[in-house]
C-alpha cells in the first residue's frame, strides 16, 4: 500500500471519513482512474453512510480494474451486510475461481452459507477452509456457529475456548459468544456479552432488541412461561395438555374446583399472551 | 532542459537507484514547477531519512500544493535530521506568508517539536472560567477535581490527593470541549500544547508513535504543562475494534507514555476530548491513565441566553427576551443557536428586500427559526443513552445519566 493510501485508511478505521476524504480528493485529482483510491473512497463512503456514493466509486474502481480483488470483496460484504445474498455469492464464487486457495474467501461463502440456512453446504466449505488455514479467523468463528447449531456441544466449547484465547478483547470473538451463547439458551451470560458489545456499539439498534428480549428472557416475572419459552410449540402443546386434562380431572373431583381451575388456566393463558410483548415493551422503556 | 530531463529519464530506466541522476531529476522538476512529480521524487530519495535536504524541498512542494498539514510534517522531519541548517535560506521562503506554524518553526530550535504539532496558548489567546458562559455545576467540578490540585499541590498532598494525571471531557460535538480544555490549563497556569489528529498521525510507519512520543518529552520538559489531545478516539481507537497493527501500536505508545515509561508525568496535566468515549481504548481509562472522565454537556439555558446575546449584539434588532428564548431551545449546541440566528437574519433581509421597510430581528424571527430548527446533540445523546440505559454503563458515565435524566432524555 502506498503511503498516502496507508494514511487514508487509517483515518477510515477510526472514523475519520472527512478528512479521509479531503485526502482522497487531492488524490483522486492526480490519480483519476487508480482502482485503489476509488476502493478507499468507497470504503470512505460506507463509513459516512453515503451508499450510493460509496456504490459509484465501486463501479469506477471495477471499470478502471474489473479483476481488482479488494474492490469485489468490498461489494461482496456490502451485498451480504444488505442481505442480497444472491449477489454476494455470485460476487465470492467468482474470487474464489480466481483464487481457489483463499481460506479467509472460503470462509466468507461458509458464513453467507450459514446465514442463509444452508448448514451441510457451510460445513462443508468451512472444514475446507480450515483444511488450508487452521488459523483463519472467520472459518473458526463460523466453525463454532455450526458446531453450536449441530448440537455439538462440547466441541464448541473447546474451539470457542481457544477463540478467546487467541484473541480475548476481539469484538467478533466477543459477537461469536454471544451468538453461541443465546442459541444455548444460557440466556443471563449471553445478555452480560451483549451489554458488553453495546457499550463498544451503542449505536447499534438490533443489539439492543436482542439484549430487550434476553432481558425479557430472564425477568423473573416470565418465570412461568418458561415451558413455552424453553420447549417452543413443544410447551405450548404441552401446557394445553396439562389445561385439557387438569379440567376433565377438576371436574371428575367437583365443579366447583372445575371452575376454579379454569379461571386459573384461562389467566395463565392470557398471562402468557399478553406478558411477554408488554414486558419487552417496559424493559425497552425503563432500560436494564 | 529538455535533452537533459530525458537523458536522466532513460538513466533512472536503466538503473532506478542511481541516486545522484535522481537527485538531478527531482531538482529538475521542482525547477519546471511540477511540484508533484518532484515530491514523487524526493519521497523515493528519503527513503533512508538522512539527510535534511530531501523533507525541506518536500515541504516547499507541498506548500505549493497546498498541502500545509504535509509541509509542516516535512520541514518538523527535516529539523531532526543531524544536517539541518537554521540558516538555510529556504526556511525564510518556508515561513513568508504560510500558516502561522510554519513562521513559528522556520525560526525554532533543533531540539523542538515543530510548533505547528504543537500549538501553545499565547497571552492573547487566554480563555478562563469567566470567559466559559453558564456550565456552573461543571465548572465547579473542574475547578475542584483538575485546577485546584494542580495549582495547590503541597495542600492536595497533605490529603493523599495527587496532582496531574489525565482527565477524560466528553461531550456531544459543538458544546466547548475545547474551549474549556483551553480554561483548564490557564486557571492552572501552565503551558497549554494543543494536539490534533493530523499532527500525530504520519504518513510513515513508525513516525506517529515518535511524533507522540516527542509531544510527551516536551511536555515534561516544560512542566507544569497541560497535554491536550482533541479527537482521543482517533488517536487511542478502541484496539478490539482496530484491524490494522499501526492503530494498535499507537495505542500501546500512548498507553506507555501515561504510563510514564519513558519519564515521569508529574505535573503533566492530560486533557483528552473526544465525542466517541465508547470508540476509545478501555485501557485508556483505567487508572492513572484517563481515569477522570467529565461529562461537558451542551450548553446550559444561561449559556444560550448569553450566546443569543452575544451573536446579536452587533445586528440590528428590536427588544428581545434571550431568557425565554433560551428557555425554548433545550439541548441545542453553540453551533445550532449560530444557524437559529443565522436563520432569523435571513428572514429579516428576505423581508426587508421585499417589501422595502427597514427593520430589527425580532423575538418571533428567532422563535421561528428555533422552530426550524432541531439541535444537533440529539442523535449524540440518544447514542449516550443507550450506553447507560441497556449497556450497563451507568457507572462509569454518571454525570451523563443524571444530565439524561433530568432532560427527559432518559
Amino acid at each position: 500500500m502506498k503511503d498516502a493510501e496507508r494514511q487514508i485508511s487509517r483515518l477510515i478505521e477510526v472514523g475519520r471519513h472527512a478528512e479521509a476524504d479531503r485526502l482522497l480528493a487531492s488524490e483522486l485529482a492526480e490519480h483519476p482512474t487508480d482502482p485503489d483510491l476509488h476502493w478507499l473512497a468507497a470504503r470512505a463512503a460506507l463509513g459516512a453512510e453515503d451508499d450510493v456514493r460509496a456504490r459509484e466509486h465501486l463501479e469506477q474502481a471495477l471499470a478502471s480494474d474489473p479483476h481488482h480483488f479488494r474492490a469485489r470483496f468490498l461489494a461482496f460484504a456490502i451485498a451480504f451486510d444488505a442481505e442480497r445474498f444472491a449477489e454476494a455469492e455470485e460476487i465470492v464464487t467468482g474470487l474464489i475461481r480466481e483464487h481457489p486457495a483463499d481460506a479467509e474467501l472460503i470462509a466468507w461463502y461458509a458464513h453467507l452459507m450459514l446465514r442463509t440456512l444452508h448448514v451441510a453446504k457451510a460445513r462443508a466449505l468451512v472444514d475446507e477452509a480450515l483444511a488450508r488455514d487452521p488459523d483463519e479467523p472467520v472459518a473458526r468463528r463460523v466453525d463454532v456457529l455450526l458446531l453450536t447449531i449441530e448440537g455439538r456441544s462440547e466441541h464448541a466449547g473447546r474451539r470457542l475456548e481457544e477463540l478467546i484465547r487467541d484473541d480475548p478483547e476481539g469484538l467478533a470473538t466477543a459477537r461469536t459468544l454471544f451468538l453461541v451463547l443465546a442459541e444455548r439458551g444460557r440466556h443471563r451470560e449471553a445478555f452480560e456479552v451483549g451489554r458488553q458489545l453495546l457499550r463498544a456499539d451503542p449505536a447499534n439498534p438490533a443489539l439492543i432488541d436482542a439484549l430487550v428480549e434476553l432481558r425479557a428472557a430472564t425477568h423473573w416475572s416470565a418465570l412461568p412461561a418458561y415451558p413455552m419459552r424453553r420447549f417452543g410449540w413443544l410447551g405450548v402443546a404441552a401446557v394445553w395438555g396439562v389445561g385439557v386434562v387438569g379440567v376433565r380431572a377438576a371436574a371428575s373431583w367437583s365443579p366447583a374446583w372445575s371452575v376454579t381451575f379454569l379461571v386459573l388456566y384461562l389467566a395463565y393463558v392470557v398471562y402468557a399472551w399478553v406478558h411477554p410483548p408488554w414486558l419487552k415493551r417496559w424493559l425497552r422503556r425503563r432500560g436494564f | 532542459m529538455d535533452s537533459e530531463r530525458i537523458e536522466l529519464e532513460r538513466r533512472l530506466l536503466s538503473d532506478p537507484f542511481d541516486r545522484d541522476a535522481r537527485v538531478r531529476y527531482a531538482q529538475l522538476l521542482f525547477d519546471e514547477a511540477e511540484w508533484r512529480a518532484s515530491l514523487d521524487q524526493w519521497r523515493i530519495l528519503d527513503r533512508d531519512r538522512t539527510s535534511a535536504n530531501a523533507p525541506l524541498v518536500m515541504a516547499l512542494c507541498c506548500r505549493r500544493l497546498d498541502l500545509e498539514d504535509e509541509a509542516r510534517i516535512h520541514l518538523a522531519e527535516a529539523r531532526q535530521r543531524p544536517d539541518f541548517d537554521p540558516d538555510d535560506p529556504r526556511l525564510a521562503e518556508l515561513g513568508a506568508g504560510v500558516s502561522h506554524g510554519l513562521k513559528v518553526l522556520a525560526g525554532g530550535r533543533l531540539d523542538e517539536p515543530r510548533e505547528a504539532a504543537i500549538v501553545s496558548i499565547s497571552r492573547s489567546d487566554r480563555v478562563r472560567f469567566s470567559d466559559v458562559v453558564g456550565m456552573r455545576d461543571l465548572k465547579k467540578i473542574l475547578k475542584l477535581r483538575i485546577v485546584e490540585p494542580f495549582a495547590r499541590p503541597g495542600l492536595f498532598d497533605r490529603f493523599k490527593k495527587r496532582s496531574g494525571g489525565g482527565v477524560l471531557l466528553y461531550g456531544p460535538p459543538g458544546c466547548g470541549k475545547t474551549m474549556i480544555a483551553r480554561a483548564i490549563a490557564t486557571e492552572c497556569d501552565a503551558r497549554f500544547t494543543a494536539v490534533g489528529i493530523s499532527e500525530i498521525l504520519d504518513l510513515w510507519v513508525g513516525q506517529s508513535e515518535r511524533n507522540l512520543a516527542s509531544i510527551f518529552e516536551r511536555a515534561r520538559a516544560e512542566a507544569p504543562s497541560v497535554l491536550f489531545f482533541d479527537e482521543l478516539d482517533a488517536l487511542a481507537y478502541s484496539r478490539s475494534k482496530a484491524s490494522s497493527d499501526h492503530t494498535r501500536t499507537l495505542v500501546n505508545e500512548f498507553l506507555g507514555q501515561l504510563d510514564g515509561f519513558s519519564g515521569r508525568n508529574e505535573r503533566v496535566l492530560v486533557l483528552a476530548a473526544t465525542n466517541m468515549p465508547w470508540d476509545v481504548d478501555e485501557a485508556m481509562k483505567r487508572p492513572g491513565r484517563f481515569d477522570r472522565q467529565v461529562f461537558v454537556p451542551p450548553p446550559d439555558e444561561e449559556a444560550r441566553a448569553e450566546m443569543f446575546e452575544s451573536r446579536l449584539r452587533d445586528v440590528p434588532h428590536e427588544a428581545l427576551d434571550p431568557t425565554r428564548l433560551a428557555a425554548r431551545c433545550p439541548n441545542f449546541s453553540g453551533a445550532d443557536i449560530d444557524g437559529v440566528v443565522e436563520y432569523a437574519k435571513e428572514s429579516v433581509l428576505a423581508e426587508i428586500l421585499e417589501d422595502g421597510r427597514e427593520r430589527g430581528v425580532r423575538q418571533e424571527d428567532l422563535i421561528a427559526g428555533i422552530e426550524a430548527a432541531a439541535p444537533s446533540t440529539l442523535e449524540w445523546l440518544r447514542t449516550a443513552r443507550n450506553l447507560v440505559k441497556y449497556g450497563g454503563a451507568a457507572a462509569g458515565y454518571k454525570e451523563l445519566a443524571r444530565y439524561l435524566r433530568a432532560a427527559n432524555l432518559f
